[in-house]
């Protein structure tokens, strides 16, 4: 049995991981998961929040917001449309945009097609926050 | 023989063009690069995304196929031409044009109803004429500053959403496919409904793919109900990096060919140039020597 798989985190705007990774924890719609290697064929949706990658005790975590997982035996691909490492989130700029987003979404009603955008971006934001909370 | 004032004219204004071509080269090879980067840097995930689809949709049966998967069933085409907002870039905009005015002309006589969406707006401006009441809107500056938000907020939600209210059946796409700095791909592809054809094509060439199907959470028809819409986003986005680096290439190219032909037109000019001045300088001479001649006589 193998001990690890690949990785790819990939977003529309760059290939943010490729890389071998002994475990995830991935948040999917349903709760979150875990993969080891030989994971079942599973492909799932995901919601915005944290994705830890690693191989031991202290796992890298990453922010994402909304996309699909696919996981193989050999293979993990994660399509999101943005994603962060934890060291890079900006606390204050993540906030800004919370705000922002929030006061959008007050002004409009769920059916308007501009809702679920910047209903996107709350849900970003707030994991860019939770993931920047996080004692390591 | 032209007099020596205009000549001068002629080289200096000339020479400035050459300035000019010069300047607008140096900055389409600075953009290309980055442009560049940005369309390799989108096709990881427009591939991810399309055998992600392919994997459910080859599995999912023809008469439960969600209508953004299913084969068309009316006439309506909405053809979505990706231009640059801008000129001078040789034969960039001109190619997408001539290759829209036969499609559409073709679509008609077969009986389709044609619309057009514009992003950018060298393609309206020349559309407009023969096709003016078929163009439903124009999307400007959209190159500018592009990322994915926009592009979905912009471009594709309201695709999406036309296509919900069944405003068209059909949508395509045309636009200039980057192959490099020198070479640019007209391409057209279906993205509404997404042709299955290709679904099926892709899922040849994969290899090692676990056979059965996958599980998935919620369910399938959800997965495929979010991921759908999704990848049109996806094709317009990676349609507009495309075309982004293709126009800065493309412009590249032009720009080039015009700074070497001033160069040869400059070289032309001086020579002319040179050779009146040696022909008006000799008429002078000539005139002082036979004047001095008669005064001796």
């Amino acid at each position: 049995m193998a001990v690890s798989f690949q990785l790819d985190v990939i977003t529309p705007e760059e290939q943010m991981l490729s890389e071998d990774a002994g475990f995830i924890v991935a948040p999917g719609v349903d709760g979150c998961f875990g993969v080891l290697p030989g994971h079942a064929h599973l492909v799932t949706l995901l919601n915005a929040g944290e994705l830890s990658v690693g191989w031991g005790e202290k796992p890298d975590r990453y922010a994402i917001s909304g996309g699909y997982a696919e996981v193989t035996a050999e293979r993990v691909t994660i399509l999101v449309e943005r994603a962060v490492a934890k060291l890079d989130i900006d606390p204050s700029v993540a906030r800004e945009e919370m705000a922002e987003a929030q006061k959008e979404l007050d002004k409009l009603v769920i059916s308007d097609p501009e809702w679920s955008f910047w209903n996107k971006r709350l849900n970003y934001a707030k994991a860019c926050l939770e993931v920047h909370s996080k004692k390591d | 023989m032209p007099n020596l004032k205009s000549l001068r004219n002629r080289i200096r204004s000339v020479g400035n063009t050459r300035q000019i071509t010069k300047a607008m080269k140096m900055v389409a090879a600075a953009k290309l690069r980055r442009s560049q980067e940005r369309a390799q840097a989108t096709r990881p995930y427009s591939r991810g995304m399309g055998l992600m689809i392919q994997s459910i949709a080859s599995m999912a049966n023809e008469d439960s196929a969600p209508p953004l998967l299913a084969a068309p069933k009316g006439k309506r085409v909405c053809i979505a031409i990706f231009t640059a907002d801008r000129g001078l870039c040789g034969s960039f905009n001109s190619g997408v044009i001539r290759s829209v005015r036969s499609r559409v002309v073709a679509l008609q006589n077969q009986g389709m109803d044609v619309s057009l969406v514009c992003i950018g707006t060298k393609g309206r401006d020349v559309l407009k004429r023969q096709f003016g009441d078929l163009i439903k809107r124009t999307h400007i500056g959209i190159a500018k500053d592009l990322n994915y938000e926009k592009a979905e907020r912009e471009v594709s939600s309201k695709l999406l959403v036309e296509f919900e209210k069944g405003e068209f059946d059909v949508c395509m796409m045309v636009y200039n496919e980057f192959k490099s700095a020198i070479s640019q791909e007209l391409t057209w592809r279906q993205i509404i409904p997404m042709p299955v054809d290709e679904v099926k094509k892709e899922d040849d060439d994969e290899e090692g793919y676990p056979a059965g199907a996958p599980y998935y959470e919620p369910d399938e028809a959800d997965v495929l109900n979010v991921l759908l819409p999704q990848n049109v986003t996806v094709q317009v986005f990676q349609a507009l990096v495309e075309s982004d680096a293709s126009e800065h290439g493309s412009r590249m190219t032009a720009m080039d060919n015009a700074v070497r032909n001033a160069g040869d037109m400059l070289n032309k000019l001086n020579i002319t140039y040179n050779r009146t001045r040696q022909a008006v300088i000799t008429t002078e001479l000539m005139e002082i020597i036979s004047g001095s001649e008669s005064l001796k006589g």
